[in-house]
């Protein structure tokens, strides 16, 4: 395997991003919850997460200066989203409805409200002035090389450099991905909170009834 | 539009988050943030923004709301868009 590098992401590279953001959303399983909230088909979806990154948001999962981008020989092999929450002042969260305003389409902004009500709960609260890691995608061929680590300490690294000085670094993932929490706790990240949905319907459109958050 | 006041702005937009957020209860403050408010969630944000576009007469744009830090800055964005007309 020719050496990994990691550089930041540009503009350029959102149609990646946009597959990493659906990919990782999924987290192995056919439903995507973005489709599932929105109601909307994955072609449709991704249209609107490039229009969300060409936003040029700052400090959310959708902007396009928190990704880091892994690359071998020239070709994009993994993409992750790190930010340190509450930089702008607002949580992230609010940055990220904010402007989903601006790019869905009304249908898909009350197919929201039936189904946020149903997952309400469902998100574990991150903690502002932590770095958080999101979004983290290795394409399938160059999965168990241990870009996920390189990636994380790119971020943890950036942010440091701009005197962004976390304490924290926080991971949210699904409660059934074990592969994924395991990769993490090799990383040193620990359970720190779960949260679990009654709704026996949710799993059939969303990847998991529950999400785990991950400390380190 | 009609221009306002703070304190009408104030007393407009207290109305508007009591109902949104559902406490007839809640006052508002300078400092208020989603922190401080229970029913504050990604729904409810969006339906106060609407709800404020509307009870204002105005259109909100991304960057002006990505720019507020607390309710505060949300009426002094107001009192500005009330008086520009």
């Amino acid at each position: 395997m020719n050496p990994i590098t990691y550089r930041r992401a540009f503009v350029d590279d959102a149609e990646f991003i946009a597959m990493a953001i659906l990919a990782a959303d999924r987290s192995g399983t056919p439903n995507s919850s973005y489709c599932a909230l929105f109601q909307m088909e994955e072609k449709a979806f991704l249209e609107m997460v490039i229009a969300l990154l060409e936003m040029e948001l700052e400090d959310c999962e959708f902007s396009v200066a928190a990704f880091c981008i892994a690359e071998s020989d020239g070709i994009r092999v993994g993409a992750s989203a790190g930010w340190i929450e509450g930089a702008q002042g607002i949580p992230s969260w609010q940055m990220k409805f904010t402007a989903l305003r601006y790019v869905l389409s009304p249908e898909a902004l009350i197919a929201f409200q039936n189904m946020q009500t149903r997952v309400k709960g469902m998100m574990p609260e991150r903690t502002n002035g932590a770095l958080q890691i999101e979004s983290v995608y290795i394409t399938p061929a160059f999965r168990g090389n241990g870009i996920v680590e390189g990636m994380i300490q790119h971020h943890m690294e950036w942010n440091q450099l701009a005197s962004k000085q976390e304490s924290l670094t926080e991971i949210i993932t699904y409660d059934n991905n074990a592969r994924a929490i395991r990769a993490y706790e090799k990383l040193g990240f620990r359970i720190t909170s779960s949260t679990k949905l009654t709704d026996p319907e949710v799993i059939l459109v969303y990847p998991a009834d529950g999400m785990v958050l991950m400390q380190k | 539009m009609i221009m306002m006041d703070t304190a009408e702005i104030k007393t407009r937009l207290e109305a508007i988050f009591q109902k949104t957020f559902e406490d007839d209860t809640l006052q508002i403050h300078d400092a208020m943030t989603a922190n401080d408010v229970e029913k504050w969630t990604s729904l409810t944000h969006l339906v106060m923004i609407d709800a404020v576009e509307q009870a204002f007469n105005t259109k909100l744009l991304l960057k002006e709301i990505l720019k507020l830090k607390n309710v505060g800055d949300l009426i002094n964005l107001l009192a500005v868009k009330t008086s520009a007309s």
